[in-house]
């Protein structure tokens, strides 16, 4: 709940910083900014697809990201255009919106075209995309050659003449998910089995149970646009939490053995000689009075 | 508010929810940071917003509040450190030109003044002969951290995942640590720190830094709360260049944002290296050397005021 | 109690200043509070604006308020190796000036650390050092090292007072407001000069002159090593903690001769604290003086033939007219040379010019203790560039200079204010001497 909470408000900074430097440059001249969509539709591997449009407006000689701007997704069926919903561009300016395949597209559908579009207010110019796929699939499999050597299997099956099956010659990309970004791990062509082979080095490390996030694509494919899967695999090196601890130095919170029983010793002696002193008074003062009374 | 009435569709409450906090709030930014377009200067109880739908609306003044962009985790929590990271950074020294994007990008991140920075860009000439360059100069969050090591009170410690962070709330402005630290990346409050009074309501955490307090010492604190959102420090993503390298040392990825590669690749094929090696503190930032520049150096004076100009004004003399 | 003769002949001469006070004596006290009260509104507007008021900025994170804070505690020394070490070795011509050494021990380490106070950003948080403690911090050390010393030179100063408080209770004759024999009554504890009550507070204050030495050693090495832990050019030192050391019982003899010469001036004690006094202390002024410069020297030349490229760069602002040249040449002349020639050149050996020697050197020390802190600060490792103009060099503000005229000024009130409540010479002790002087004074009254 919480992340959601702030992410809601990282998504209205953005919008805000940005809107407000377009303000400024509102302030200059009234003429309309000009906007631009692209669109990529995401195929995962449980049937879901994720529509991503990309907004990006005009100012002055670049086209920059815009956070806060809707996004309307639109599929085009029979020449009929049907809303399937709309999205909020987030800081990055991109607009997400996940669907269920299932929902909305027939199995036997040779083609789908999808569109999204802006529509535009008084200082924004309209735009929309329109982007055709084909149905694709994508799947992840790690080979263990032997205890040094691994592979993952990835395996593309694509729409043609209406049944699912092997596409060769495609690119696919192989990453490994890590904290702020997805590394590639390497990359390689399908065969005629719609099957690519990529080596996995064996020195990541995972989280604490030598766990590793993989995700493979298909980027930018003329027909099937981004096809994606993901899956874990237990090929790091564990993390061992007690390994992060770090081992203690001077700058760590509590002292040294050794210098806190030197201190203890010292100062022991030098107050406890003292007290001795302070008695020694007190025994003075009683003396006197002894000598008084 | 005409375009309120515009927005309720279908998704009415959420988006009033939406345009609600929007109109209270404001990036702390633009009242430093000139990106606010107060209409006219004269009027300034109106200032103008862009709602989500991207139309313009005009708001009074006191209704825009300054918001943090993120929430930082208590300061008992903020002792502990990420679970299992050991942030790193790595600088890559050939690629800078002095665009200060990252100096600008952290005083809006943290609330500071436009004078008051936590990354400094220096100008550095190793030797009689060698080349100036650029060298863009974080918190190194050392390993074996000369001014924690000093600090008094526990005020500033070393976390289990690198981070060399300060409790403002603890510290009682001593300086210790700054005349320790021998990189002089701290730096102090040395009157009442000049931010909202919205961002000073905040409740303080060492991982957000926000707010600032007098009589206290702070310094570039990686972000840690971003980092706990799985995104990079401000610096990183604002460098037009990608000077900038942040990841975790221990998944061996670093990422400067459309970059990812390998940390121990990075600083194997680059000769990476650790700035004054030799004094022993162990510094978590790397920095690869200034070859196959993407700008001669003189491009990086290109763009100051005169202000900035006048920093390196003596060390120019010696160029 | 019985008072010898001896003792009512000594209390009668030194009474006056606890008796009445002189025009000159008031108007001094007023000069004093006035500067005081400068000192306080500097210490206001500190308060009110922050440290901005300071000269301190970034990169000259200390100024001369840890310098008169070295210096104070410094000067402390004077009482703990007079009365330490001199007590220890039972010289008998200690005895004349031991009170004076002792309160200047007791007063400026109350006031030394005052300026780390000053220095200090949020005072509110001083708890903070007893709650959340660090030993691994030189400050802790600091902290409690100066501690236990300010409460032993208390003590040492205490012990010596008890007896004189005794008679000053007794003494009839002594003309004091009823409040101030209470006091002294209260002070006294009852002593009753008893063989018992003797023996114990003799075993006391040789427990403390013990152990006031090492003290004073590590309180003194403690604080250099605030400096000498960074790694910082010219502060990464290892003789720092020595050179500290020697460098503060130097000041603090330098400061005592100052005290012995005034008061002997004011109060007319020639006959205690005489010219052979001033020759003593002046030979161990010389020693001290040689071994001060000894380590001056071992310090520089070590960095300089070693050349390395920081330590050049501050030895070279050192070097520099256009920069401390000037103060660092005054500082090793007035410092080291100067005190060296008077004593060593039989007919400047003479009271006036000892002391003018000592005031210049001491005036050289504090100096030198600027010296040692802020080129350094203005050298850091990384060339100071990006960073406001205005934070590149230190100058000292008003603030700074009117909280320093006004810790000087606390320092000396209180000096004078005690010599308002007790004699400046050691009555009790004194009338234990056998020294000629004593008998010389009776036989002429």
């Amino acid at each position: 709940m919480r992340s959601k909470f702030i992410y809601r408000y990282i998504v209205l900074l953005g919008c805000l910083v940005l809107s407000l430097t377009f303000l400024k440059s509102q302030d200059e001249g009234v003429e309309m900014m000009r906007s631009r969509l692209s669109l990529t539709v995401i195929q995962k591997d449980d049937n879901k697809i994720d529509l991503q449009a990309d907004f990006r407006v005009r100012k002055e000689r670049s086209y920059e990201r815009m956070a806060g701007v809707p996004v309307i997704f639109l599929i085009s069926r029979d020449s009929i255009n049907e809303e399937i919903g709309e999205a909020l561009t987030n800081e990055d300016g991109a607009a997400i919106l996940e669907i269920e395949a299932a929902d909305w597209i027939a199995v036997d559908t040779q083609t789908i075209t999808f569109i999204a579009t802006y529509e535009g207010n008084d200082s924004i110019s309209p735009s929309d995309r329109d982007a055709t796929v084909m149905r694709a699939n994508l799947a992840l499999e790690g080979l263990e050659l032997d205890s040094a050597q691994k592979q993952v299997q990835l395996t593309l099956i694509g729409t043609e003449d209406g049944t699912m099956k092997p596409v060769a010659s495609a690119e696919v990309n192989l990453y490994l998910k890590r904290l702020f970004s997805n590394y590639k791990v390497g990359s390689a062509e399908t065969d005629d089995d719609g099957i690519a082979l990529v080596d996995f080095p064996s020195d990541f490390s995972g989280d604490r149970d030598g766990n590793l996030d993989l995700i493979a694509m298909v980027e930018d494919h003329d027909l099937f646009s981004t096809v994606r899967t993901a899956r874990k695999l237990e090929w790091g090196q564990k993390i061992e939490e007690g390994e992060q601890e770090l081992p203690p130095g001077l700058w760590s919170t509590d002292a040294p053995m050794w210098m806190l029983i030197t201190f203890i010793v010292l100062m022991g002696t030098v107050w406890g000689h003292y007290i001795v002193i302070v008695l020694n008074l007190f025994k003075i003062k009683k003396e006197g009075k002894i000598l008084t009374s | 508010m005409e375009n309120r009435k515009q927005t309720e569709s279908r998704d009415q409450s959420a988006r009033r929810d939406f345009i609600k906090i929007g109109l209270g709030t404001l990036a702390a930014a633009s009242c430093g940071g000139g990106l606010c377009s107060c209409k006219g200067k004269q009027e300034k109880d109106t200032i103008e917003l862009l709602s989500p739908e991207g139309e313009v609306i005009e708001v009074p003044a006191h209704h825009v509040k300054h918001v943090h962009k993120t929430v930082g985790v208590s300061r008992e929590e903020a002792r502990k450190g990420i679970p299992g990271r050991k942030f790193v950074m790595v600088i890559d020294l050939g690629r800078c030109k002095n665009a200060r994007n990252c100096i600008t990008a952290c005083q809006k991140m943290h609330h500071l003044p436009e004078d008051k920075e936590w990354i400094s860009v220096l100008l550095m000439k190793d030797s009689e002969e060698a080349s100036p360059y650029w060298f863009p100069k974080t918190c190194f969050h050392c390993d074996n951290p000369p001014c924690v090591k000093v600090c008094p009170v526990d005020a500033t410690f070393k976390r289990s995942d690198g981070l060399v962070l300060i409790d403002t709330e603890r510290c009682i402005g001593c300086k210790f640590c700054m005349a320790a630290c021998p990189y002089s990346t701290r730096v102090f409050n040395w009157d009442e720190p000049e931010q909202p009074e919205e961002i000073q309501a905040l409740d303080y955490s060492p991982e957000t830094s926000v707010p600032s307090k007098i009589g206290t010492v702070e310094k570039c604190d990686f972000c840690p709360d971003m980092a706990r959102m799985g995104k990079l420090p401000d610096c990183v993503t604002a460098c037009p260049n990608g000077v900038f390298y942040f990841g975790d040392e221990n998944e061996d990825v670093v990422t400067n944002g459309s970059e990812t590669v390998r940390f121990s690749e990075l600083i194997r094929d680059k000769s990476g290296y650790r700035y004054m090696e030799d004094l022993g503190t162990e510094p978590r930032v790397y920095y690869l050397p200034p070859r196959d520049r993407l700008f001669p150096w003189e491009r990086g004076l290109d763009d100051l005021s005169d202000d900035i100009k006048d920093r390196f004004k003596d060390v120019l003399e010696d160029i | 109690m019985t008072i010898s003769d001896k003792a009512k002949t000594l209390l009668s001469e030194f009474s006056g200043p606890l008796e009445k006070s002189t025009t000159i004596s008031k108007i001094w006290i007023f000069f004093l509070v006035l500067l005081i009260a400068w000192g306080m509104v500097g210490l206001y507007y500190q308060v009110r604006y922050g440290h901005v008021v300071t000269g301190m900025r970034d990169h000259v994170v200390w100024g001369i308020f840890i310098a008169n804070f070295i210096f104070f505690i410094g000067i402390s020394y004077a009482g703990a190796v007079i009365s330490g070490v001199l007590h220890l070795l039972k010289i008998e011509w200690r005895k004349p000036f031991i009170r004076i050494a002792e309160l200047i021990t007791v007063i400026a380490t109350i006031i030394g650390p005052v300026f780390i106070l000053l220095c200090v950003g949020r005072l509110d948080r001083l708890h903070h050092l007893i709650i959340y403690p660090r030993l691994q911090s030189p400050i802790t050390w600091d902290v409690l090292a100066i501690s236990t010393y300010l409460m032993g030179s208390i003590l040492l100063l205490y012990l010596a007072l008890i007896r004189d408080f005794a008679i000053y209770r007794d003494s009839p004759e002594l003309k004091v407001p009823n409040w101030q024999r209470k006091w002294y009554r209260w002070l006294a504890l009852g002593f009753r000069n008893t063989p018992e009550q003797n023996r114990r507070i003799e075993i006391s204050m040789q427990l403390l002159a013990i152990m006031i030495i090492p003290l004073a050693i590590i309180v003194h090495s403690v604080l250099s090593w605030i400096f000498g832990m960074t790694l910082r050019p010219g502060w990464h030192s290892t003789i720092f903690g020595p050179y500290f050391v020697l460098a503060a019982i130097y000041s603090g003899t330098g400061v005592l001769i100052i005290a012995m010469w005034v008061f002997r001036k004011i109060y007319k004690l020639d006959e205690y604290i005489q010219d052979k006094h001033f020759t003593y202390v002046g030979y161990m002024l010389l020693v001290l003086a040689a071994g001060y410069g000894y380590f001056t020297f071992s310090e520089y030349l070590t960095h300089w033939y070693g050349s390395e490229h920081w330590d050049m760069e501050v030895l070279h602002k050192l070097f520099n007219w256009e920069e401390y040249g000037g103060l660092f040449l005054f500082a090793n002349l007035g410092g080291i040379v100067l005190p060296m020639l008077i004593v060593a050149i039989p007919s400047l050996r003479k009271p006036g010019w000892i002391t003018f020697g000592s005031a210049v050197m001491v005036l050289a020390m504090w100096v030198k203790r600027y010296l040692i802190i802020v080129p350094t600060l203005e050298t850091p490792l990384l060339p100071i560039q990006d960073t406001r103009v205005e934070f590149v060099y230190y100058s000292i503000t008003w603030v700074e200079w009117s909280l320093t005229i006004g810790g000087l000024a606390t320092f000396l009130l209180l000096f004078t204010l005690a010599s308002k409540f007790v004699t400046i010479i050691p009555v009790a002790e004194m009338s234990e001497t056998k020294a000629e002087s004593v008998h010389l004074k009776m036989e002429t009254t």
